[in-house]
């Protein structure tokens, strides 16, 4: 390998994994997501030290960092008001440190951080937060834990993924079920991959004594009834700090290993992340799938072209693209027609519409001499944003200031 | 009704048309000006400057390849407009086969014809510096059926009316009563009468005097009252107004961008 950390990290408020790509696998650390700063130095300490430090009283503590990003929030410390951001940046440089003293490099090729709910903001926070760490913007990628799930189940073998994969992901307050399933299609295979969420979920403490474990396990085990049913799997995962230890769930324990295989991967969405990273590395891609989950387009955007004399059909966005980096520039003349049609179709072709956009205040020219820059961009996952521009026609008819900006629900 | 998908082919170096007065920056524009002006185009516009625009700038090294192979083959030139338009796919077949057909009849019409349809064109795109030598082609070829005293009395006048667009009156009115000197008409002689409305030291000579009556002055002048009341209602002159209206500052930015818009219009005339 060239020297160079590959990285996938899995940042949520209240634990951090980080996995160094090597060959095939990797290694993992793992901190809970706090950072602390020694009082009256400069000097910042994460996870476990970060705690050591506030027991001897010698340093203050700032956690849910991914929260406060969110809402734009600040932390004062020794009289000195950090903006969230920058508390995160700080405690980035530290976990990616970890690998980085280890391999005994500072430098990292290709970085993809994992979050349980992909949120467009902290995506910009965190490759904001790896610029200003020195890494290059192309090279630092923000996934959901839904497409993480993804990238580790289709790196295992395929006889894991050949049919319905289920997972069941324990944190702190958070208990989801992630499904995904390999459809083989005429021209690319698809995967899907969503996840459903327990609303009530519990706190991983309630474990330490013996009636609260059993009542999690009867909670545990009316989720896992609930989303299993009478489902066939070719792999059951189970993921997240709460099935570090499974002794406290055997009710659960029976109801998932019945007939089914059962892998247990604490630090999967930081590998899986990993495996990302190292596909962006290898500058083809050992996922030749149309990807359907958080964060990708579930529909393709097209227009219909007249291209050499034929009708084709103009891909301005394709189902499987991130829908944050999806976005393109066309330009078309207008041959007797005012608007632009696009066709919004799913992935099997079931569901179709169509969304038509008047060119209104356009100016008024002989046929095939307006010509109209097309672009199309995403606010999320369910708005497209459209703007049509007039660029005229050279000098001949020159280009004037109309245009059209639309926002279309798909 | 349709949307035609355009390549990405902006040029860097746009292709000046001089005829026209205008940059080509695509294809698309190029097929245009060709389908729209046969008549500029029919003579040498395919040349080596132009190929190595196709090639260089549009990126289209087959059709540039194509033409040149076709020149070096020496075979019918006027053809080669017809292989841009089929490369560019803007045009549809239908249409390129029209513009073939339309080739073919003007290239049947007589020299003479052919070369004031020429001059003819280039005046109604205002371009009277170029039409003036255009007609004067047109006064070289011999007297035939087709070169009889109307064809060369019309070639004058017209000739004359692009002298009178560039404000020459002298060479106008030169050119005037040569006109009239083979169509004997008094249409001309109005034409020289306004001449001397528009620039009064020129003067009427006795010759063509005599064919004007008090009546036919008094109608003259009354038309020219009419087109420059018809005038003072124009949109342009309506602009104008409009301009002085605004604050001193629009006013002085857009009276620059109008006197700019003027320049450039008479530089493509001459």
């Amino acid at each position: 390998m060239d020297d160079g950390l590959v990285l996938g990290l899995d940042l949520c408020d209240t634990h951090t994994r980080i996995t160094c790509m090597e060959e095939d696998d990797g290694k993992t650390w793992a901190v809970p997501t706090v950072i602390c700063k020694k009082k009256n130095e400069d000097q910042w300490f994460i996870g476990e030290d970060a705690y050591a430090h506030v027991l001897t009283g010698t340093g203050t503590l700032v956690d849910k960092i991914l929260s406060q990003v969110l809402k734009d929030g600040t932390a004062t410390i020794d009289g000195i008001r950090f903006e969230a951001k920058e508390l995160l940046k700080r405690f980035l440089g530290e976990v990616l440190n970890l690998p980085a003293k280890e391999r005994n490099t500072n430098r990292i090729k290709e970085l993809t951080v994992a979050v349980r709910d992909f949120n467009i903001k902290l995506k910009e926070a965190i490759e904001d937060c790896a610029a200003s760490l020195g890494m290059e913007r192309e090279h630092v990628h923000v996934i959901s834990h839904t497409e993480s799930f993804v990238y580790y189940t289709l790196s295992q073998k395929r006889d894991v993924w050949s049919n319905l994969v289920g997972m069941f992901d324990l944190e702190e307050e958070s208990l989801r079920y992630y499904e995904l399933k390999v459809q083989r299609g005429m021209r690319k295979n698809t995967v899907t991959a969503e996840y459903e969420k327990m609303e009530e979920g519990f706190n991983l403490d309630i474990l330490e004594n013996e009636s609260g474990a059993k009542l999690a396990d009867k909670i545990l085990s009316s989720f896992g009834e609930r989303m299993m049913g009478k489902k066939l799997y070719s792999a059951l995962i189970l993921c997240g700090h709460g099935f570090k230890s499974q002794d406290w769930a055997p009710e659960f324990m029976q109801l998932a290993c019945s007939k089914r295989r059962v892998f247990l991967e604490e630090d999967l969405f930081a590998k899986g992340a990993a495996y990302k990273a190292a596909d962006y590395q290898s500058g083809g891609t050992k996922f030749p799938y149309i990807c359907l989950c958080e964060g990708r387009l579930k529909y393709t955007v097209s227009v219909n072209v007249l291209l050499k004399e034929r009708e084709s059909q103009l891909v301005l966005a394709a189902a499987g693209e991130n829908w944050y980096e999806a976005r393109s520039t066309v330009e078309l003349l207008t041959d007797d027609q005012d608007y632009v049609e696009f066709q919004i179709t799913s992935v099997d072709q079931k569901k179709k519409k169509t969304v038509k956009i008047q060119l209104e205040g356009f100016p008024v020219r002989p046929d095939r001499t307006t010509r109209i820059q097309v672009s199309v961009g995403f606010l999320d996952e369910h708005t497209m944003s459209v703007g049509i521009e007039d660029r005229g026609f050279g000098d001949i008819f020159p280009a004037t200031d109309a245009s059209v900006r639309q926002e279309v629900m798909i | 009704m349709s949307l035609m998908f355009c390549r990405q082919e902006k040029a860097a170096h746009p292709y000046y048309v001089d005829v026209l007065g205008l940059n080509i920056y695509t294809s698309q524009e190029l097929c245009y000006v060709i389908y729209h002006h046969p008549l500029l185009v029919l003579d040498d516009f395919v040349d080596d400057h132009l190929i190595d625009f196709i090639r260089d700038e549009l990126n289209m090294a087959y059709l540039a390849g194509r033409l040149e192979k076709w020149r070096k083959g020496g075979d019918n030139p006027d053809e080669l407009l017809v292989i841009i338009l089929q490369e560019c796919f803007y045009y549809r077949p239908s249409e390129v086969n029209d513009y073939r057909q339309h080739l073919i009849n003007l290239r049947k019409k007589h020299k003479a014809e052919y070369c004031k349809e020429k001059a003819d064109y280039l005046f109604s795109l205002k371009q009277y510096g170029r039409a003036v030598p255009a007609y004067e082609k047109c006064l070289e070829f011999t007297r035939d059926s087709v070169v009889d005293d109307e064809f060369l009395g019309k070639v004058w006048s017209n000739m004359g009316s692009a002298y009178a667009r560039m404000f020459q009156w002298e060479k106008a009115a030169a050119a005037f009563e040569k006109s009239y000197g083979y169509l004997k008409d008094t249409e001309i002689v109005k034409k020289l009468y306004y001449m001397t409305v528009f620039c009064p030291r020129l003067s009427m000579k006795d010759k063509y005097k005599k064919n004007m009556t008090e009546e036919l002055k008094g109608q003259w002048d009354r038309e020219m009252e009419e087109a420059r009341q018809k005038a003072m209602l124009s949109e342009d002159v309506r602009n104008l107004e409009k301009i002085f209206e605004k604050d001193p500052l629009k006013r002085s930015s857009q009276a620059a961008s109008m006197i700019h818009q003027w320049k450039q219009e008479y530089r493509n005339m001459i």
